[in-house]
């Protein structure tokens, strides 16, 4: 691979977005098996103070916010997270057939403008078909998430199909499937990651505009976007209510993006 | 036009020496160097234009008029407005632009490297042309020497990181003084096709009315048209033990053909047969596969970077599974040593390795199954002029150890008159043409022919100053029966009107010694209609050889008399209807460094590795005896026919000082390394 100016900034970006991204899952993972205030618990006081006890203070049905956050979290995480990886397992292979079959096609563009409307779409006709669990919202991501994946995979497997080393593996005597296996998985990895990345990202909000609409619940009923609808009445008194979930979001995303920006650069220096 | 001085100049990078002790001085005409192309002449060129990387130090003095070059960037920033620089794979373009500038000194850094032979031809006369015009200075950084020959004035010719040599294309090509001028002088001639071809027998593969259409990018499911053609219905076929070329340009559907073949794609209509089985590209039976291999044009893209060259060479291995790990492994360094690598390479990554060892490998992976025929598209294109022939020369040797068929494509018939038998000349997928590359080079019927079998260099221009004698490329012919040194030379000169007989005969001396020396003349016999051995011929008229032998600089030669100047050779002023054989003429005669000369104890000029050298076989030689004692008998004579003979005293030549300013660098240093 060609050395290129090492820039400091998409560097820093891996790090930072690392970082905060692998806190927020920790956090989210812990709400496993522990929680400041089990949800589940008598209610404590609405509508609480942020400060002493309840970092965060308490929401308009006596929960603890920051346990509530963490809980959330981990429900859009396993929703987007179960899209994302049913979108690349579907999506990868058939980009990967169409590479083989029909070439490069054309330029996909940034995967996240092909995801937000069909997810809608999708969630509503779920819905209105009468579903309404978590395994709405993983499909409404997995389906367009796995179109979306499937153009992004198409263009690198076929630049990678198109080299000479393929074709004499070919002529070697390998099949086109040991081919394929020696020759452009390898490559095609760091290009999946980045890929997954993105869509994870993308994927998070999707699934918290399903929430917020109200079209597909996480698992456990809550998600960071339910959470979002839900405390918009009283954004007045405790915009803090508000505030917390939409902070979440936004720093699952950026920090996702940042890895995968680095990512990125590192694998061919688009970004 | 700016006068560039160059005194003892050095460039360290990195700590390692890129460049010592280069003394020059430029102001108008063309001055070459020859060099490795490993970074250093690319570093030369960067430090002469002015655009010095930081990391380079220079010792000694750079001026351009007598101004030293400035430090600070911004001066020098100014001071690069003056200086062109052509890279390689600017091309005519590039050249088009830098001239817009008015440069008054123009640096080409390899400026032909991987262009295709037509394409060399047109830029080098575009850079001349240019000169003409604007008058600037031409300095040229090349690994050519054929090509420095052809187009400079004056040759520095570099051995590592120091100049060596110095001289014009004809003093260097008289008697070079240095080991490594020699080399390169001799590395263009393919001289050790004195192996034995296989025989030919019957038809191994064969193209059956085979069509290639592909989809263009704006095809859409409603186009009622068929996609356009890339290969019309083609039918040939090729022979067991034969060597047949595709030449083309740049799509032309050669390399479509080839893959093809190799089981690569799949035809829109047609079939192909191997050996009597079906197929159509990529259904080639598996139990075939192993049979037909093949050598891709790039070998940096032909190897997975990610995985050690050894294990991409065992790919071909891998299939056949009943070999034992122990047996993969023989065969591997057995593979490995047959291009003349050494097995412990086998670990490194294909980016540790230049294109020429990469492209050996590449002839190793291909080798690995035995295949009985062996594809090669465009195996040199990466490959500079030295490495070319070297690797033509292994391909030749390979093909015969194995009694391999060959089916090769190129744009550029030096390489396939090296290595095949048979040629088809392909344009914009229809076979247009074919025959014996020697017959190709001499008849071209089709215009597209002509333009591919044209000679790769340019012509001399009269217009600048010419060195009144020796005319480059005929000079230094040794007479066989000559008990003395060569020089000084007598330039045989031709008048243009009437190619004369003499030259062809010139060029003899070194066919009539094959008994001893390996032949350059070798576009031998496994045709199904013999070639006669072309260049044996004392033809009265001037018989273009076989191509494999062209090397030198094409000369136009200019006339004897100084007053009288030649009309440049292409204008239709001349009357010299058949310009390419009578330069082919030329460039066969121009074959001084493969001579015995007695002045220089020369090592034998062979490319193949020690020991690989066959005694030359008797039958490649077609000539029958009367016409060697013919040829003997003719050579005495060759003064007193229409041709001119003037004696030129090699001194004379440096001694036209005075001739242009760009001769001045005969006062150099670095001129005369015996002073």
């Amino acid at each position: 691979m060609i050395a290129r100016p090492d820039l400091p900034g998409i560097r820093w970006g891996l790090v930072a977005g690392g970082g905060v991204g692998l806190l927020l899952a920790v956090l989210a993972l812990t709400s496993l098996v522990w929680v400041p205030f089990p949800l589940a618990g008598p209610p404590l006081t609405p509508l609480a103070e942020p400060g002493g006890l309840h970092l965060l203070g308490t929401d308009q049905a006596g929960r603890d916010v920051v346990s509530l956050l963490m809980t959330a979290a981990l429900s859009s995480l396993a929703v987007a997270g179960f899209g994302t990886l049913i979108a690349l397992l579907v999506g990868v292979p058939a980009g990967a057939l169409m590479a083989a079959r029909f070439g490069a096609g054309p330029s996909p563009g940034r995967v996240s403008g092909l995801l937000l409307a069909p997810a809608l779409i999708v969630a509503m006709l779920l819905t209105a078909l009468g579903s309404a669990g978590p395994g709405t919202a993983i499909l409404s991501v997995a389906l367009p998430g796995a179109v979306a994946a499937g153009l992004a995979a198409r263009a690198p497997v076929a630049m990678l199909l198109r080299r000479d080393y393929v074709a004499a593996a070919r002529i070697a005597g390998l099949n086109a499937l040991s081919a394929m296996q020696r020759h452009v998985l390898p490559a095609l990895l760091p290009v999946v990651a980045a890929l997954g990345l993105e869509l994870f990202a993308v994927a998070i909000l999707v699934e918290a505009s399903l929430g917020f609409l109200g079209l597909a619940a996480g698992m456990s009923g809550t998600g960071l976007g339910v959470m979002l609808r839900d405390t918009q009445g009283f954004m007045q008194i405790r915009p803090l209510l508000a505030i917390a979930p939409g902070v979440t979001i936004v720093s699952l995303i950026l920090a996702l993006q940042l890895v995968a920006r680095g990512l990125r650069r590192g694998i061919d220096g688009t970004a | 036009m700016a006068r560039l001085e160059v005194d003892n100049l050095g460039i360290f990078r990195g700590g390692r020496s890129m460049i010592e002790g280069l003394s020059l001085s430029l102001s108008g005409g063309r001055t070459a160097i020859v060099g490795a192309q490993d970074g250093a002449m690319r570093a030369l060129a960067l430090e002469l234009a002015g655009l010095s990387i930081g990391s380079a130090v220079r010792t000694g003095t750079l001026t351009l008029d007598g101004v030293s070059y400035p430090t600070g960037e911004s001066e020098l920033a100014r001071f690069r407005g003056r200086i062109g620089l052509l890279g390689a794979g600017d091309g005519v373009a590039g050249l088009a632009s830098l001239l817009e500038r008015t440069p008054q000194l123009l640096i080409c850094d390899d400026p032909l490297h991987g262009l295709a032979g037509t394409a060399h031809r047109e830029l080098a006369e575009a850079i001349l042309d240019a000169q003409r015009e604007q008058g600037f200075g031409v300095l040229l950084l090349t690994g050519d020497m054929r090509l420095a020959m052809a187009f400079a004035d004056s040759i520095i010719v570099f051995d590592g990181t120091r100049p060596v040599e110095t001289g014009t294309a004809e003093t260097l090509a008289e008697r070079a003084r240095h080991a490594r001028t020699r080399e390169l002088l001799g590395a263009y001639q393919p001289r050790t096709r004195a192996t034995m071809p296989p025989p030919i027998g019957e038809p191994l593969l064969e193209f059956d009315a085979v069509e290639q259409r592909f989809r263009d990018r704006g095809w859409s499911p409603f186009d009622r048209l068929p996609p356009p053609v890339v290969v019309a219905p083609t039918s040939f076929l090729v022979r067991r033990g034969e060597a047949v070329g595709l030449l083309g340009g740049a799509g032309s559907g050669k390399s479509v053909l080839l893959r093809l073949a190799a089981g690569l794609g799949r035809c829109s209509a047609g079939e192909l047969r191997f050996d009597g089985d079906a197929y159509h590209g990529d259904d080639l039976p598996a139990e075939r596969r192993s049979a037909i291999a093949m050598v891709f044009p790039d070998p940096h893209l032909a190897f997975n970077p990610a995985l050690a060259v050894g294990l991409s060479l065992t790919e071909p291995l891998r299939v056949e599974q009943q070999l034992l790990v122990d047996e993969q492994a023989d065969r591997l360094v057995e593979g490995v040593r047959s291009v003349g690598l050494d097995p412990s390479v086998l670990g490194r990554r294909p980016d540790a390795f230049g294109a020429m060892e990469l492209q050996r490998l590449a002839l190793a992976r291909a080798l690995a199954s035995r295949p009985q025929l062996i594809v090669l598209d465009e195996p040199t294109l990466r490959l500079d002029a030295a490495e070319r022939v070297e690797f033509l020369v292994l391909l030749n040797r390979v093909r015969a150890d194995n009694g391999l068929t060959v089916l090769a494509a190129s744009r550029d018939i030096e390489v396939l008159g090296t290595i095949c038998d048979r040629i088809l000349v392909l344009e914009q997928g229809h076979i247009i043409e074919g025959g014996a590359p020697a017959q190709l080079a001499e008849t071209p019927e089709q215009a597209e022919t002509r333009r591919l079998v044209a000679p790769r260099y340019p012509g001399r221009r009269p217009d600048v100053p010419q060195p009144v004698a020796p005319a480059p490329g005929l000079v230094a012919v040794a007479r066989p029966d000559a008990g003395e040194p060569v020089p000084p030379a007598p330039a045989t000169v031709p008048t243009p009107a009437e190619p004369s007989p003499p030259e062809p005969e010139a060029a003899l001396p070194p066919v009539a010694e094959t008994a001893a020396d390996p032949p350059v003349v070798l576009l031998e016999a496994p045709l199904p209609v013999p070639v006669p051995a072309a260049a044996a011929m004392p033809d009265p008229d001037p018989e273009p050889l076989p191509l494999e032998v062209t090397p030198l600089p094409v000369a136009a030669p200019p006339p004897a008399d100084a007053a009288t100047v030649a009309p440049p050779p292409g204008p239709p002023a001349e009357p010299q209807p058949e310009l390419p054989a009578t330069a082919m003429v030329a460039e066969v005669a121009a074959d001084p460094p493969s001579l015995p000369d007695p002045a220089i104890p020369t090592e034998p000029l062979v490319i193949a590795p020690p020991g690989r050298l066959l005694p030359p076989a008797p039958q490649l030689i077609s000539l029958p005896a009367h016409k060697i004692e013919t040829t003997r008998q003719a050579l005495p004579a060759a003064g007193h026919n229409d041709s001119v003979t003037v004696p030129v005293p090699a001194e004379s030549a440096g001694d036209d000082a005075d001739k242009g300013p760009e001769r001045r660098q005969g006062d150099n240093p670095v001129d005369r390394p015996d002073d």
